[in-house]
């Protein structure tokens, strides 16, 4: 799980500071990597499950509000690195920025692989996004 | 805009997202969860890939279990009251003076005395053989000058009888003399190392045999006795300041305990012969004086305490990007022989593997590492350690203390003591005769590190 | 209305339990005469269109019976059944829904046609394209015999084309549709008549085609020494009819053909007639409403395309109310007869103003299939849905011929649905159960809104959001491969639930 999240994570290289890596790797990554497969999981439930179908609206299945679900995806990804780099102390660097876009990328990337999988179950969003 | 009531209808929805947001699990809950189970208690890294088991001292009780530790189970203090010493002790004189010796000395036994860390307290005056005395007695003895000055004494039989007699487990021979060693003829001089290499170890070799020794000078005022009789007596001695000393003769933890608890206060010259010291609580610093591209390689790193970081994962490292990183020593559980920074400069060495690591720099703590609230306020001294080459593969990296004899021996040593002077005659020889007994010299401690490339 | 309000509904015995569906494929044939027998037959359609359900018959077979090849009422009434007919095709029979009732032609009622019958709706009175003088070979007549033709007809009947119909004049059409039995489709007719299979007839008293040809077509199947196969079948068939008196006046004009003052005078004569000549008959229905606004005054062609009237409504439902009892019952007593009335006198008709039975009969049905409509038109081609996008609507409603011909079954603007409720609602009197103009679902049934509760925020009745969702909802479980059928299927259950639910009752 770790491995994964550190591949995931470093794709975009390694942690800056150095001296930070270990609570990146150990901490950091794997606390918004599930926690970003997480919220991704929920606004897809949300979108597909609770609002079209638990509640029954049947007009908020558009592609627009689903993109409206994966830019706050991507917000909540933003915020949720940098939080989260900033509750393990680590020492400030443009390095949480970029964590941040790219944690923002990937949860638009979760949100749009589980939107494929989860909205056959909808019932008034199951053909949304297409 | 049909689609906005309904938006308004996901506002729950997203309130239950963002109430997911401040995420699962911290770091400092991990510390707590598992910082008491994985660390050991000895701090030993064991799981530490490559790393070098760490040496622990069989039954060291580690410097945090000091004071919680046993009491000793028994001190004997043995005064010499033979004539060379009654310099130290003059009667006392018109105008109510009094040398150093009786001064310190007084104050010593006083505290013996007085201490906790020993139930029974013994004191003795040496003559031919140990006479028990009582505290009173021998502490008048000291204020009041030797009444029956005895003959001289002879250290190895002195030393036979200490390790004959009193050599107990939990119990300490503390010797205070001048340590005059009169051979019996000049012949015998080059063989004084081997009579107390052989006193010690006459009545069977001991392998914990600990012996601490502290210098002292006071002034003197008496007839001092040269070791090399021919040179012949001289009275009204001196115009300067006599060498005495306190030697504590034991178990090598029963010595450090005694040494820690009495007489490390005392500014003292030292030097120690076997004793064991548990290892110093160590751990490298991240972000403290680090430079260049390296982490704690540690398994777990970001959940370990804070002391415990032994793993440097190098990510990179140049002549252009040089590594520098820094290990936080505490060395409180030391002698202050070995907390000096000059003394650690000289003798703290780094020994690595394939690598060219330094040691760049020894310093001791400030007020401002201190009021730190970064883990360097927990350490006493620090040791900066640089390379500019990154490891191939996991090497293991020691710190190392070498156990010196400290100058002030060669400096207190004479050949001839004919003419009174701070010196002692062969002293250096006579602490020959101690170091013998454990063969090899061990390091005063080793601390295991490991050097690998960053994953 | 003619008849006193007391008189609710198709006023007769009580029902007894029909009898369940025959095995066999059970046919009613229909025989429409004159342009009210189109317009009826176009009420049935819509009724049909509906799902409203025709017991113990499996199939009608309309037969649109006017020589007025282009009259504008059966044109459109022609494009509806051969739209229906498509529809009905691709849909199969189901237990219920939209189009469930078969609607066939009489050449479509056996594969044994030799050509000499047309796949077609209409009866093919084949070369009257000639005057009535010329059809009686008038010049050719003995002087006896052009003696008593001039005293039965007068110069205007003689000289009028019959192509146009018999403009109101029961003795040109006498002549001229006593020889329709001997034509090849009332052998095809005959040839395919089986046991348990009936017959109803749809006509105007008024009128001058309906008026004469019902009691001749009437007589001639019944006929003991008809030389028509299958006779004693026919002479056994259960056996109805319509015959709708006047309910519209026309504008008076100078010289017109057609005389509107004429209607009860004609009626009278008709009535009197019927008292005694209608042999072989179970059950007869007497509609008529007072006139009102007068129709512009068209004897014929295609400009005879009156409104839709709710007497051709209640006429359709007369076939229904036929239908609904079994042989047994129209046998015992016969013939009956029947009248219908309103709950009251209303000129607007709304559901409310039907008597229980009729509603029971046609409000929900019409409701579901007006909210199909609208859907349909207002909806449907925008939505986008997983169920518009798993039924393909997008490239269906586009390109499939039988989307095409289902949009033209609701909205073309000449036969359409949409067409036929508005011209209900307009006419005098209307019947007027929906508000056609408003786009609120919530809002179609007019006296009869869906309660929304003000402070219930989630439920807003019959939004397009509730629609949307059990449309959503429904298209997931039903498994129908076929996209079209699937569609219906759908709509159907969806509407249905939309009623049961929301609406309940009205």
């Amino acid at each position: 799980m770790k491995a994964l999240f550190r591949f995931l994570y470093e794709i975009i290289g390694a942690p800056q500071p150095p001296a930070d890596t270990p609570v990146y790797r150990d901490v950091v990554f794997p606390n918004i990597g599930l926690l970003n497969i997480g919220i991704s999981l929920a606004l897809v439930v949300i979108f597909y499950y609770v609002i079209n179908r638990a509640m029954g609206v049947a007009t908020f299945n558009k592609g627009r509000h689903w993109a409206i679900f994966l830019v706050i995806n991507g917000l909540i990804a933003f915020g949720l690195a940098i939080s989260q780099a900033h509750a393990q102390q680590v020492t400030d660097h443009s390095y949480i920025y970029w964590l941040a876009t790219w944690n923002a990328i990937l949860g638009l990337f979760w949100f749009f692989i589980l939107s494929l999988i989860l909205r056959k179950g909808s019932t008034n969003a199951s053909t949304t996004p297409f | 805009m049909r689609h906005l009531p309904s938006f308004s209808r996901l506002l729950p929805a997203l309130g239950l997202a963002l109430a997911l947001l401040p995420g699962c699990y911290s770091r400092s809950d991990m510390k707590s969860e598992e910082g008491a189970v994985e660390v050991p208690q000895d701090g030993t890294p064991t799981e530490a890939p490559g790393a070098v088991p760490a040496r622990t001292p069989e039954g060291t009780p580690t410097p945090a279990a000091g004071p919680n530790a046993q009491p000793l189970q028994a001190v004997n203090v043995f005064l010499e009251v033979s004539g060379s010493m009654e310099g130290f002790m003059p009667k006392t004189g018109v105008g109510g003076e009094n040398t150093k010796f009786q001064q310190h000395v007084a104050q010593f036994l006083s505290e013996v005395n007085r201490s906790t860390a020993a139930r029974q307290k013994t004191f003795y005056r040496i003559k031919e053989r140990p006479y028990k005395d009582s505290y009173p007695a021998i502490s008048g003895t000291v204020r009041n000058g030797i009444q029956q000055p005895a003959k001289s004494t002879d250290i190895p039989s002195v030393l036979d009888t200490l390790m004959t007699n009193y050599y107990r487990p939990g119990t300490v021979s503390v010797l205070i003399s001048d340590f005059i060693y009169s051979p019996k003829n000049a012949g015998a001089i080059p063989y004084i190392k081997t009579d107390i290499a052989d006193a010690l170890a006459r009545s069977g070799q001991k392998s914990d045999l600990a012996v601490s020794v502290y210098g002292y000078t006071s002034d003197f005022r008496g007839t001092y006795y040269p070791a090399l009789k021919a040179a012949g007596k001289k009275t009204n001695c001196c115009d300067t300041e006599i060498p005495y000393y306190i030697w504590v003769v034991g178990p090598a933890s029963a010595v450090r305990q005694f040494d820690a608890a009495l007489l490390e206060q005392q500014p003292a010259k030292q030097v120690h012969f076997g004793v064991t010291y548990p290892q110093p609580v160590y751990s490298a610093l991240n972000k403290f004086q680090n430079k260049g591209s390296w982490y704690y390689g540690d398994a777990g790193a970001s959940k370990r305490t804070a002391d415990t970081y032994r793993v440097i994962s190098v990510a990179e490292a140049s002549a252009q990007q040089p590594v520098e990183f820094v290990v936080g020593l505490d060395l409180s559980g030391l002698p202050g022989q070995y907390r000096d920074v000059a003394y650690l400069k000289q003798n703290l060495k780094l020994q690595g593997v394939d690598t060219d690591a330094k040691l760049l720099d020894v310093f001791a703590a400030t007020s401002q590492t201190k009021a730190s609230s970064g883990p360097e306020s927990r350490f006493t001294h620090f040791a900066k350690v640089g390379l500019t080459r990154q490891p191939k593969a996991a090497r293991p990296l020691v710190l190392r203390l070498q156990d010196q004899r400290p100058a002030w021996v060669a400096q207190w040593t004479t050949k001839n003591d004919a003419t009174p002077a701070p010196k002692t005659f062969a002293l250096s020889s006579l602490l020959d005769g101690l170091e013998q007994q454990e063969g090899e010299k061990r390091p005063i401690f080793e601390l295991p590190m490991t050097l690998q490339p960053a994953e | 209305m003619l008849f006193s309000t007391e008189f609710l509904g198709y006023k007769t015995k009580s029902l007894s339990p029909k009898s369940l569906s025959s095995s066999f494929m059970a046919k009613l044939f229909l025989f429409g005469i004159g342009g009210t027998g189109s317009r009826v037959i176009r009420s049935l359609t819509m009724l049909l269109a509906a799902g409203v359900d025709l017991p113990n018959c499996d199939r009608v077979v309309p037969i649109i019976i006017d020589p007025d090849a282009h009259n504008g009422d059966m044109n459109r009434t022609v494009q509806l059944l051969q739209s229906y007919q498509q529809i009905y095709k691709r849909l199969g029979p189901r237990e219920e829904g939209f189009f469930k009732t078969d609607i066939s032609t009489l050449s479509g009622i056996s594969q044994d046609v030799n050509g000499s019958v047309k796949d077609t709706f209409i009866f093919d009175f084949g070369g009257i394209n000639q005057s009535f003088r010329q059809y009686l070979s008038y010049d050719g007549l003995s002087v006896d015999s052009k003696g008593l033709v001039d005293l039965l007809f007068t110069q205007d009947n003689l000289e009028s084309p019959l192509t146009i119909g018999f403009r109101g004049s029961p003795n040109v059409g006498s002549i001229v549709l006593n020889k329709l039995v001997e034509s090849p489709e009332m052998r095809f007719f005959a040839d395919n008549f089986q046991d348990g299979d009936r017959v109803f007839f749809v006509s105007s008293i008024f009128g001058g085609t309906g008026a004469a040809g019902f009691p001749l077509m009437l007589k001639n199947l019944k006929d003991t020494n008809t030389r028509l196969s299958n006779a004693r079948y026919l002479r056994d068939a259960p056996t109805g009819a319509v015959t709708v008196m006047p309910y519209f006046a026309l504008q008076s004009e100078d010289n017109a053909v057609i005389d509107s003052n004429n209607f009860l005078t004609k009626t009278k004569a008709a009535l009197s007639y019927y008292e005694h000549n209608l042999q072989g008959l179970d059950a007869l229905y007497y509609l008529a409403d007072t006139p009102d606004t007068p129709y512009e005054n068209q004897p014929g062609g295609t400009q005879q395309k009156n409104k839709a009237h709710v007497i051709e409504l209640l006429a359709a439902l007369s076939i229904v109310d036929f239908m609904r009892y079994s042989p047994t019952e129209l046998r015992t007593g016969g013939p009956h007869f029947h009248e219908y009335g309103l709950q009251a006198d209303a000129p607007e008709i709304q559901f409310s103003h039907l008597p229980d039975e009729s509603r029971e009969i046609i409000a929900k049905q019409l409701t579901q299939f007006l909210y199909f409509t609208r859907y349909h038109k207002q909806h449907l081609p925008t939505d986008k849905a997983p169920y518009a996008d798993n039924l393909k609507l997008d490239y269906a409603m586009r390109n499939e011929p039988i989307f095409r011909e289902l949009n033209n079954f609701l909205h073309s603007p000449d036969s359409g649905v949409d067409q036929w409720l508005q011209e209900l609602a307009q006419n005098r009197r209307s019947f007027r159960p929906f508000d056609l103009q408003t786009d609120d679902f919530n809002a179609m049934i007019l006296g009869k809104p869906v309660e929304k509760k003000w402070n219930d925020f989630f439920n807003k009745g019959l939004s397009h959001n509730y629609l949307l969702d059990n449309l959503n909802k429904t298209e997931k479980s039903i498994q129908e491969p076929d996209n079209f059928r699937k569609m219906l299927e759908l709509f159907y259950d969806v509407t249905d639930k939309a009623f049961e639910e929301k609406i309940k009752v009205v």
